[in-house]
């Protein structure tokens, strides 16, 4: 045990984990990972204030280092990134009104809660099924012997998009996308709003949004997430650091963990198909829904109840390793996919032979 | 001098830069420099505190960030291309 507050003593080697484990996750899927990183701190007891803002501070430092190692892949639409997270900020600002206004109307954590809840169903549920659509398209693919292209569209609603012509177009070279700046700011600050009344970093509606509505491959969107994550984490670090709810030396040690996390996840990327990342994704978004269902039946229950305690650990601890193992088959499977050994007829479409 | 060669000083310049903050942090903790600076925010010079929070994770992300880009490219390892639709594909793959 470390004493990092009075008070407050906390094992080391858990935030080590905790920091490496989040940290794949990241460097993987694209996402902050706060939504397991905030209730992991909670559990190894940190009030919870203290949670939310160490979390935000850490993963500012962790998706830094993430947008680096995405950069260097050829992951980063940096242009991209920063038109749409002004439009995202402008979201935000008002997703928090939003909350305040609420709250002042005298409507309860709960309906947020419940707001959240269904949001996460609903995007978890469709990206599942939507990668489920694609993988058995692949799967077919590969049954008639035909060579799987390096990346697809997951779906035709971003070149509906795209092929709506409001000037100024905007042209990203580097994610070859051309796309109306009106549409953009739009869901960039749809996006925001979302952010700001469900109270997260937002990592997970972005990828999704940048693949389904905008278009970008998986690989594309996961590094332009984390690009955009610096700031809007940015945005929650000052304010919490300003009400003092950081804790600077628990989330230092977490990024010297979670930066040789982030190498292997973002490394990863480079062995599977965008499919494994919307897939991995989809899982963790409706891990975290139920986390969020057993707290919200927490809080109308009114009282602690030991089964919901445990249930909330392990939704917590095993989702995030269930989502670390998966990382890690599918590595080992890509491997042995490269080397010529057999795999599991079920993998080939998620894995790619090429760098 | 060869590329290796030049890599490998900047991942050694990298690393005691890396070494000197963890340190510094280890330091203020042991002090109890951080317990000082959460009194700071009942004061004006609370934004320092701010300030040091951004900074330190800002810096030591791109630091971390740039240490691992040289390291993985000390043992060897580069990118070659970078995956993107297909668009003379595209249109029959579309939903």
């Amino acid at each position: 045990m470390f004493p990092i507050l009075p008070g407050v003593e906390i094992n080391i080697f858990l935030l080590i984990f905790i920091g490496l484990g989040v940290g794949i996750l990241s460097g993987f899927a694209g996402v902050g990972g706060g939504f397991f990183m905030t209730p992991a701190l909670i559990i190894l007891g940190f009030p919870a204030h203290f949670a939310v803002g160490t979390s935000l501070t850490w993963i500012i430092g962790n998706s830094v280092i993430g947008a680096f190692r995405h950069r260097q892949l050829g992951n980063v639409d940096i242009k991209l990134g920063l038109v749409m997270i002004i439009a995202a900020m402008g979201g935000m600002e008002v997703g928090v009104r939003i909350i305040n206004w609420a709250r002042d109307l005298g409507l309860a954590d709960e309906v947020v809660l419940s707001i959240s809840i269904c949001m996460l169903l609903i995007v978890g549920i469709y990206t599942l099924l939507e990668s489920t659509r694609r993988k058995r398209q692949l799967d077919q693919m590969l049954v008639k012997k035909e060579k799987l292209p390096p990346a697809m569209r997951a779906t035709g609603l971003s070149q509906k998009l795209q092929g709506i012509d409001m000037p100024p177009m905007l042209h990203f070279t580097k994610s070859g996308v051309t796309i109306s700046l009106w549409i953009i700011l739009a869901i960039g600050f749809f996006v925001g709003i979302l952010v700001g009344v469900m109270g997260v970093g937002g990592g997970f509606i972005l990828v999704l949004s940048l693949v389904y509505l905008i278009g970008l491959p998986s690989f594309m969107a996961v590094g332009t997430s984390l690009f955009q994550i610096i700031f809007s984490a940015a945005y929650g670090c000052i304010r919490h650091s300003m009400s003092g709810n950081v804790i600077i030396f628990a989330a230092f040690i977490m990024i010297l963990a979670s930066c040789l996390g982030v190498q292997f996840g973002a490394l990863v990327t480079r062995y599977v198909r965008g499919l494994s990342v919307r897939y991995i994704l989809g899982i963790s978004i409706l891990i975290c829904a139920v986390g969020a269902i057993l707290k919200l039946t927490n809080i109308l229950l009114g009282e602690t109840v030991t089964w919901l305690e445990i249930g909330s650990v392990g939704i917590t601890f095993g989702g995030l390793g269930l989502t670390v193992l998966m990382i890690l088959a599918l590595f080992i499977m890509a491997l042995r996919y490269r080397s010529g050994q057999p795999v599991l007829s079920w993998v080939e479409s998620l894995v790619t032979k090429e760098d | 001098m060869s590329r290796r060669k030049r890599v490998a000083i900047q991942v050694a310049a990298l690393s005691i830069i890396c070494g000197l903050i963890i340190w510094h942090v280890v330091q203020w903790h042991s002090t109890g420099m951080y317990l000082e600076m959460f009194r700071w925010l009942q004061t004006s010079r609370g934004y320092l505190t701010v300030l040091y929070n951004l900074g330190l994770m800002l810096v030591l992300g791109v630091l971390l960030g740039f240490l691992m880009g040289k390291l993985t490219k000390l043992i060897g390892y580069e990118v070659h291309d970078t995956k993107l639709f297909d668009h003379k594909t595209e249109a029959s793959e579309t939903e």
